[in-house]
């Protein structure tokens, strides 16, 4: 009895070995493949890992752009039994509609809705004491903040809620600025809980720096949203460069937005370089420039403007007095038509077109902003028979701001035309320069001589007896040129006797300049005078701008102290 | 010569099993030990590394909150609330710091290039 016992034991022993046996060999050689793959998938979660989108720095590497970690909130509808309840808890704090929110909650076939993109941490911190997960749920994103407001918003612009460049320079270096998206395998124990945050792949993008500096950036925006104010204007641009490299130091456009709660599209335009229009006297610069480089005429050639008109073509163009005759110099000083004229006409047009063009008129200058256009420039095969009257004052040709100042900074360093630019550097992550931008001549327009003279020409525009006073700066020489053009009328095609633009373009100190400028009010109210309107603010912003560029008076230089 | 007798040196083979058992004890257990010590460190670094995570997070975010505070547009409201205004380019004197010896060369050149009377 007790041997078939111990028989029926040993056998049942025998067989759960072999049960266990069969079932490791089931576990650990059948189905190990599925079985290991099904653990790797419990104790290790991939997750997508955004990548973070580079900095834009300004000249001394101040940051215009950032990026800030926030939540978004997503719901899981199937998981959801009463959508109404949970969209009416959810409104208030989310502040949206809570039908829309019920609609979003209702649809009981998907596995994950958004409800509200980058929420502020207080947003966050209600919603998670409501303890509403695994209904709700957060995901965490970057946000795209510019901390310094609407600073530059018109070359910087901005991104969409994916962080996709838009407007300006997100939306032109967005290949450099967005970076990789990357995966990141975390390691968990049977819990869920955390073992290992792991090592994610995602390459974050290069950091920008600009050229633009953001104090001058600042006195340049502060002074023609000022003007612009004062003189109830449509809007106003100022673009400052470095005229020996083209480096833009500040770029100012009024209406302003605030990249991070935009409305009014057509306020994002760039008008420096996307909105043309007829430069009037400032354009009299490239005339001079050409006359004088062919040898044309001479500072001292003497012009007989006491008519006060001269007909070309058909056409009447007048002098806002008559100012009698004049030698070249005073003819630019006082800005007289009719001199102008009369040296356009000594020139020929064939020869000032090959001087409009060599100055820049008529292509885009290159500048990496969003929207620059190249202006509207006739050949002379299509010039009528008065438009080299209206060319010599500054119509019938429509230029962008920046070209303008790009023409002036060409006078003002010597003869030779830069390309400007905006982006100086491209960093990797670890602040290494990854691309540099140098400076670039792109020709020269016309010799040093030529440049010299004209700027001694354009100094006493400036001074008592020109059209300028009101740009000069104290302590030194400015060498510029006032404008005063009609905007055309679009309802009668013709030009208004009551819509202007008012312009100063210059250049400080004169004779060694560190700044060229410009500044263009669009339909002031009141005076429509270039030299009353747009003149002050170059003023303005040159003396600031002089005093933070630590650039001393030229009558008292610098005050020397003498130590050891 | 009665031969000395010898005294029995008890064989250590009686040993092995309890040392032997005691060490694959011992062994199990340091194991085990260890496998929990692994995990506890495990525990700890993903904590640090999420913590880390965290304090680059706020690092960015103040970072950030710095930039605000310093934009110009904040400083000159702060100043102008203060009294503060931008000084006119009269008021404005640029310093130059010059040692001596040059500051002397300079004086003397100066002296050298103007006419005596």
């Amino acid at each position: 009895m007790n041997s078939r016992r111990a028989v029926f034991l040993v056998t049942l022993v025998a067989l759960g070995f072999l049960t266990v046996v069969l079932r490791l060999v089931d576990l650990m050689i059948l189905e190990h493949d599925w079985l290991s793959q099904r653990a790797y998938r419990q104790h290790v979660r991939s997750e997508t890992v955004a990548a973070p989108r580079g900095t834009i720095y300004d000249a001394r590497m101040r940051e215009l752009a950032v990026n800030r970690r926030v939540q978004s909130v997503f719901g899981v509808p199937k998981e959801i039994r009463n959508p109404g309840q949970m969209a009416g808890r959810l409104s208030r704090v989310l502040g949206l509609k809570k039908t829309a929110l019920a609609e979003r909650l209702s649809d009981r076939d998907k596995g994950f809705v958004w409800l509200a993109r980058k929420v502020d941490e207080d947003t966050v911190r209600a919603i998670q004491a409501m303890n509403l997960a695994p209904e709700i749920g957060f995901v965490p994103e970057t946000k795209r903040t510019y901390p310094k407001g609407r600073l530059a918003s018109h070359v910087i612009g901005f991104v969409d809620i994916d962080n996709r460049g838009t407007e300006g320079i997100e939306r032109i270096f967005e290949d450099v600025l967005r970076g990789e998206s990357g995966r990141v395998m975390k390691g968990r124990d049977a819990l869920g809980q955390a073992l290992s945050s792991g090592e994610d792949n995602a390459q974050t993008g290069h950091d920008l720096v600009l050229t633009l500096d953001e104090d001058l950036q600042y006195i340049v925006e502060d002074a023609l949203n000022e003007a612009v104010e004062h003189h109830r204007a449509r809007g106003g641009v100022s673009v400052m460069m470095d005229p020996y490299t083209g480096r833009v130091l500040a770029m100012a456009v009024n209406p302003t937005f605030s990249p991070e709660h935009r409305a009014r599209p057509e306020n994002w335009r760039n008008r420096a370089v996307t909105d043309v229009y007829e430069p009037g006297s400032t354009f009299k610069a490239i005339l001079a420039a050409a006359a004088l480089e062919e040898k044309r005429v001479r500072v001292s050639d003497r012009f007989d403007c006491s008519e006060g008109v001269i007909e070309v073509g058909g056409r009447r163009i007048h002098d806002h007095k008559r100012l009698g005759v004049l030698t070249f110099e005073e003819v630019v000083q006082k800005s007289s038509n009719v001199g102008m004229v009369k040296v356009a006409q000594i020139l020929g047009s064939e020869t000032y077109f090959r001087y409009i063009t060599a100055f820049g008129f008529g292509e885009k200058t290159g500048l990496t902003v969003s929207g620059e256009v190249k202006g509207l420039l006739k050949a002379p095969k299509n010039w009528s028979g008065s438009s080299i009257g209206a060319m010599a004052v500054g119509y019938e040709v429509a230029v962008t701001p920046i070209q303008v100042l790009n023409a002036y900074a060409a006078i003002a360093n010597g003869g030779v035309l830069m390309r400007p630019y905006i982006v100086s550097d491209v960093l990797d992550s670890e602040g290494r320069v990854v691309k540099r931008f140098e400076p670039e001549a792109v020709r020269r327009v016309i010799s040093e001589r030529t440049s010299r003279i004209l700027t001694e020409i354009l100094e006493t525009v400036v001074q008592d007896g020109g059209t300028a006073v009101n740009a000069s700066v104290l302590g030194n020489r400015v060498a510029g040129k006032t404008g005063t053009s009609r905007k055309i009328d679009r309802q009668t095609g013709r030009y208004s006797r009551t819509r202007y633009y008012s312009s100063f373009v210059g250049y400080v100190p004169s004779q060694n300049p560190k700044l060229a400028m410009i500044v263009v009010i669009d339909e002031p109210k009141g005076s429509i005078y270039g030299g009353e309107v747009a003149a002050p603010v170059f003023r303005k912003i040159a003396e600031h701008a002089l005093i933070y560029l630590n650039i001393p008076r030229e009558d008292t230089g610098h005050v020397v102290l003498v130590s050891g | 010569m009665p031969r000395a007798r010898k005294k029995r040196i008890p064989s250590p083979a009686f040993l092995l099993k309890p040392v032997a058992v005691s060490l694959i004890i011992a062994g199990s257990l340091s194991l085990i030990w260890m496998k929990t010590r692994v995990m506890e460190v495990r525990y700890e670094i993903a904590e640090l590394e999420q913590q880390r995570v965290q304090l680059l997070n706020v690092q960015k975010d103040l970072l950030s909150q710095k930039s605000q505070f310093s934009s110009p547009a904040r400083i000159a409201m702060r100043a102008s609330r203060l009294g503060l205004t931008v000084p006119d380019r009269e008021n404005v004197y640029l310093v130059k710091y010059q040692s001596r010896v040059v500051a002397v060369a300079n004086h003397s050149k100066k002296e050298a290039g103007t006419p005596r009377l």
